[in-house]
Formats: C-alpha cells, sequence, structure tokens
C-alpha cells in the first residue's frame, strides 16, 4: 500500500513504476474531498455477497436514499428495458430484473452526479455519452461473445474514462496542460497523458475505483482498457472493455476527448475471436441500444 | 457486376442479370439498358434489388452508399467521411482496423441517411 497524505492508495505494484507511482502521487494526492459514492451503494454491494439476503432486504436498503430510488426507477422503466408495466418500486425491479442489474443501475444513477459539472473547460456531457455507449457496447458485445459475466461489463464500460473525469475536477492545471497538448498535436488523450506525466487516465481511474472499494476485476479492467496486454487476470472483462471503447469511438458514439482511435490489440481481437459479421451486428445493437437509452442521456439535465 | 437497390437505379446503367416477376415471367433481360424510371415499376413488381454492370463500390472510406440506398447530400457525406478518415490515419496499417472503419462509416453513412442524429 503507498500512503498518500491521508488517503491510503493501493496500487499493484507490477503494474506501476515508481515513476509512475510519484505522478499519481502528484496528481491525485491532494485531492480532499474526491467524489464519493452514496454509502448506499457500498451498503448494497456488500449485502448481495450474501446469498441468503432477499429482496426485500436490498430493496430497503437502495429506497432510504429517495433521491437515489427515484432516479434508479427512471432507469429500470426506461425504454431500454421495455417492461410493459411500470415498475414502482425497488423491490419489485430486483424481483423482475435482479441485484447485480439494479445494483448496477443505482450505481449507474449516482455516478452521474460527478458528470454533471457545469464547467465549460471540458465536455462532460460528451464524455457521459461515451461513458454510456462504452457500457452499452459491452454489454452487446459480451453477449455476442458469450461472455461469462454480462453485467459486470456494463459498470467496467461505463466507468472506463472515470480518470478523465478526476483529473477535469480535481487536476484542473494537469488536465488542461493535457487537452493543450491533444489539441496541439492531434494525438489521443493516452498518448499526452504518458508523454507529460508518464501515466494514463485508467491508472488514475483504477485509483478512484480503489478509493470506492470496487472489486479488483473493476479496477483492474479500468486500469488496462488501453493496455490489455498487460492483463494476467480477469481477461475477458479488459478485453471487452477495450474493445467497446474503440466501437463507441469509430461510431462517434459521444466525445473521448480527442479526435483519434486507439488501435484494437491483435491479442484481444484473437482472444474474442472477432470478425466483420460480428462486429457489423454489434454496431447496429449498439445504435439500437442507445437510441432506447434515451432516459440514461436524461438524466444528465 | 454488384447488386444496387432499385431506388438507385440510374439513366444508363446496363443489366448484368435477368429480373423475373414472382411468377418467372421475363421483365428485363442481360444487358438492357436502364431508365430511371424503371426503380418505381420494379418495385411495383416485388423486385426491390438488381445486378447492373460495373465495378464494386470501393469500400475505402469511399462508399457513398449507404445501407439504404438513399443519398445523402454531398457535404454532409464529405464530412463523415473526412472525420472518420483522420480519426483512423495513424492505424490503418492494421486490417482489423481497417475492417472497423469500413463497417463505421457505412452504419453512420446509413443512421445520418435516416435522419437519425448523432448521439
Amino acid at each position: 500500500m503507498q500512503h498518500f497524505g491521508n488517503t491510503a492508495v493501493a496500487i499493484d505494484p507490477t503494474a506501476c513504476t515508481a515513476v509512475q507511482t510519484e505522478q499519481l502521487k502528484e496528481l491525485v494526492g491532494n485531492i480532499d474531498n474526491i467524489p464519493t459514492l452514496p454509502t448506499v451503494i457500498a451498503e448494497v454491494t456488500e449485502a448481495i455477497r450474501d446469498p441468503r439476503v432477499d429482496a426485500s432486504h436490498v430493496g430497503q436498503i437502495i429506497s432510504r436514499d429517495q433521491a437515489l430510488s427515484a432516479k434508479t426507477l427512471r432507469l429500470v422503466n426506461s425504454a431500454f428495458y421495455g417492461f410493459p408495466r411500470k415498475i414502482t418500486n425497488v423491490t419489485r425491479a430486483i424481483i423482475v430484473m435482479g441485484f447485480n442489474k439494479v445494483r448496477n443501475l443505482a450505481l449507474t444513477a449516482s455516478v452521474l452526479d460527478t458528470f454533471k459539472s457545469r464547467d465549460k473547460d471540458f465536455d462532460y456531457a460528451g464524455l457521459w455519452k461515451h461513458s454510456l455507449g462504452t457500457a452499452i457496447a459491452a454489454e452487446v458485445l459480451a453477449k455476442m461473445v458469450k461472455a461469462g459475466d454480462t453485467e459486470d461489463v456494463f459498470v467496467s464500460g461505463l466507468l472506463h474514462d472515470i480518470g478523465k473525469l478526476v483529473m477535469a475536477l480535481y487536476a484542473k492545471e494537469a488536465f488542461a496542460r493535457i487537452r493543450d497538448y491533444v489539441e496541439r498535436n492531434d494525438v489521443l488523450m493516452l498518448n499526452a497523458e504518458m508523454e507529460l506525466y508518464e501515466i494514463d487516465h485508467g491508472l488514475v481511474g483504477a485509483w478512484l475505483a480503489d478509493e470506492w472499494k470496487f472489486p479488483p476485476k473493476l479496477t483492474r479492467a479500468i486500469r488496462l482498457h488501453h493496455n490489455p496486454e498487460a492483463a494476467r487476470e480477469f481477461q475477458e472483462i479488459i478485453y471487452i472493455t477495450h474493445v467497446s471503447d474503440i466501437l463507441c469511438r469509430a461510431l462517434e458514439i459521444g466525445n473521448g476527448g480527442d479526435r483519434r482511435i486507439p488501435q484494437l490489440s491483435r491479442t484481444v481481437w484473437a482472444a474474442l475471436r472477432l470478425n466483420e459479421s460480428m462486429l457489423d451486428k454489434c454496431m447496429s445493437e449498439i445504435f439500437e441500444g442507445l437510441d432506447k437509452a434515451k432516459d440514461f442521456l436524461e438524466l444528465l439535465k | 457486376m454488384r447488386k444496387i437497390p432499385v431506388e438507385d437505379i440510374e439513366e444508363g446503367m446496363v443489366l448484368a442479370e435477368e429480373v423475373r416477376d414472382d411468377r418467372g415471367g421475363m421483365l428485363l433481360n442481360v444487358g438492357d439498358k436502364l431508365r430511371k424510371t424503371y426503380g418505381t415499376k420494379l418495385l411495383a413488381w416485388g423486385v426491390a434489388e438488381i445486378s447492373v454492370e460495373g465495378e464494386d463500390s470501393a469500400p475505402r472510406a469511399h462508399n457513398s452508399k449507404p445501407a439504404n440506398g438513399q443519398r445523402l447530400p454531398k457535404e454532409v457525406e464529405e464530412k463523415i467521411l473526412e472525420r472518420a478518415n483522420h480519426r483512423f490515419a495513424k492505424v490503418m496499417e492494421e486490417p482489423s482496423m481497417r475492417k472497423i472503419l469500413d463497417l463505421s462509416v457505412k452504419h453512420l453513412l446509413a443512421r445520418t441517411a435516416r435522419g437519425q442524429g448523432p448521439i
């Protein structure tokens, strides 16, 4: 564990050089009030780990936060899921959709608050759309490649670029330098980050995910979505996040912060057995999914 | 030889494969010169697609035919292609990225042609 001021940061020593750790410390070490997830989310995550827990119990946990419940139910009732009748309480939503899906929607609703900055410096709405697009793309792709997990990939897609958000809000000077570099050299934000600070938004995002006590699977997917070849475990979710990000950029969904596209890793292409026809279908379904997810985008306003 | 939707028939195109109605009756023969008005007539006979002489449309982001056969204003189409080519400029050596470029352009053009805005 590394300690930066009051923040204990658990960084996998095999994934970070000493220089990178220093740079990360410089960027985020001074953050006093990082965005917090409602405690409800942590409680729910904890509760659903227990196989004996029932829907009513978890429903009650979420319902304690009225604003969050309301937003979660809005997403549950969106055209994206297409339920024939309106679902009016969280417990019912859990019975119909399952713990993980509802937990993920509650997470989506609460993370969104952090994207609502009215700061004119950065296109927060664009990043949210890109993140939502990647989440939906990840779900589509996971089903298409018959992945073992089709739930957590949504969260991984949604949060893969959260490091950019952290920098935009809490490391403004550094972020301004990065954006300026991107503008002048017309490169990926990733390239600018590595050139200027030797760390990328994946590492910053993983740091936050750790703060939020996310499971290692998610933290690792956020950390390595631009460097999937470094994955020694959880390859499936990492690879899916990597591809989904690229597909969303190709389809101009939202705004990742630059005008380029990362190269899809050959290892990933082979491992997921991707082919043209599969990607063609994916693209159609991604757009279909996003058209139905208007409520998710409405929440931004 | 390439297949085109009948809405895309242009004056002077040459038919590459005969067109028959659903009872096997010959409507048009190989080598027939097409007229623009044939489009609606063929649709009325239930024919949606025909084969015409000529090269397959070039895939590498020069493809100006979105999937449903509608034509976009030239400037709109050009902007989409320009952005796509720029986006993929540094990764074009990679065959998988060329495939993704072609597919994404196809989808973007089709979506725009249907009047669906960007996300």
